[in-house]
């Protein structure tokens, strides 16, 4: 279903959207972990990575997830002042803000990619995000076939 | 003999830097080049005019290593490139001394630069010795990027893979950058391999993103990249994109602020959750 066909024709748009979930160890992780305990239906949309913390995830990730093929990215870290670290968090907001003006430059939509804080305790908070990101990707079919199109995506 | 000839020439003589770094006009091929002075050269060869294109502070990590005192001729952009530097601990500034002269602006293949009109102070902000009269302009205009903006995204993302598919990957764009001076550039990595080697389209916007990217908060625009480019990419519309972001989020024009630290190494616990594009 992915990627332009062989014989050349425009393709399809993906029904599913694929999402790549950046999360952070100790705060989103566990509230995705949390979300899944708790039975919160959402869709299964979100391919999860666990980070170290949301400073660690540098825009080349976010690049390198879009021309390998991913419809989404979603990056969570914990709520500003709750960073394991200190301050990482407020790091990667400052990094994704200018990775997601360099992309909307080229002409990917910057709400392809969505950075938020879910806490360990947000469980619903996270089966919400997934819902609405992947229901807002499915709307963005115009830009998914350019982006196939023009080999981005292969 | 002009005033930066004079100037030159009694540093050298009095041995107050080791060497100056500045452009020397060849007649044979009727152009200016880099070139390093020193104690006993013909200083009236030293020429500073809209010909002094490059960006000789690419040259002061390898200079500084081999000489304790580096004289340079600097233009505004290279000034501000020089500030990043010595913020960044690459440079210590008691080892340069900056010859700054006023710059009218240079031409590139025969037509005024681009940069030039876009050009914020013809001086740099770093200097030992002025040579003329500091002009200075309050607003950046960014008129290459406003062409870009005016595109809709599927005709901007259209126009950027037709441009990065002429990427040969000759990272010419990085050589001749004074910002990118890691010693394993990310291109270069083998593991992980973020960005691979081959010419393709997925990996030639990889490596544009990411260099573009890289010298967020730091690129100086001295447009060396877009000139040095064999291809022609609109490298610059790409930095100054970032710049310009950079600018309205954080209100830092990168090469300004000596004292500071770069914008994406500050501590930001205050910045508005706007900038991440709000909520779902």
């Amino acid at each position: 279903m992915t990627g332009p066909s062989r014989d050349g024709e425009t393709p399809k748009m993906k029904e599913e959207p694929k999402i790549l979930g950046l999360l952070c160890r100790w705060c989103s992780y566990a509230g995705a972990d949390l979300a899944g305990t708790s039975r919160f239906i959402y869709p299964p949309n979100v391919r999860i990575v666990q980070v170290p913390c949301s400073g660690r995830v540098d825009p080349v990730m976010i690049f390198k997830a879009f021309t390998e093929g991913y419809d989404g990215v979603l990056v969570s870290g914990c709520h500003p002042g709750d960073c394991h670290y200190g301050t990482g968090n407020c790091h990667a907001r400052r990094k994704l803000a200018v990775a997601r003006r360099l992309l909307e430059t080229v002409g990917v939509d910057p709400d392809r990619m969505h950075f938020t804080w879910v806490s360990a305790a947000e469980g619903r908070k996270f089966a919400e995000v997934c819902a609405k990101f992947t229901e807002r990707l499915k709307t963005l079919a115009g830009t998914e076939k350019t982006l196939a199109r023009t080999g981005l995506a292969s | 003999m002009t005033e930066l000839q004079q100037k030159a020439h009694e540093l050298l003589e009095s041995d107050a830097v080791d060497v100056v770094l500045g452009w020397r006009y060849e007649e044979p091929v009727d152009a200016v080049r880099p070139v390093l002075f020193k104690k006993g050269d013909d200083l009236s060869k030293l020429v500073f005019d809209n010909r002094s294109v490059h960006n000789l502070t690419n040259y002061l990590p390898t200079l500084v290593a081999r000489y304790d005192k580096v004289g340079v001729v600097l233009k505004g952009c290279d000034g501000r490139s020089l500030v990043t530097l010595l913020v960044e601990h690459r440079l210590n500034r008691g080892s340069i001394v900056v010859l700054a002269p006023a710059c009218d602006g240079v031409e590139v293949f025969g037509a005024r630069a681009q940069k030039c009109d876009d050009c914020p102070t013809n001086v740099s902000p770093v200097a030992d010795h002025q040579f003329g009269e500091k002009k200075t302009k309050d607003e950046a205009e960014y008129k290459q990027l406003e062409r870009i903006e005016k595109m809709s995204p599927e005709k901007r993302w259209e126009f950027f893979a037709e441009q990065f598919a002429k990427c040969k990957r000759c990272y010419a764009c990085r050589q001749v950058c004074p910002m990118c001076y890691c010693e394993l550039c990310i291109a270069d990595q083998q593991e992980p391999r973020w960005i691979e080697t081959s010419v393709k389209p997925s990996a030639n916007a990889m490596w544009n993103l990411t260099r573009a990217y890289h010298l967020a908060g730091r690129c100086s625009d001295c447009g060396e990249c877009a000139r040095a480019c064999p291809e022609g990419l609109p490298l610059r519309a790409l930095n100054l994109s970032i710049e310009k972001a950079v600018k309205e989020m954080f209100g830092v024009k990168p090469g300004t602020k000596p004292d500071e630290l770069p914008p994406l190494v500050t501590l930001a616990e205050n910045d508005p959750d706007s900038v991440m594009g709000g909520e779902l």
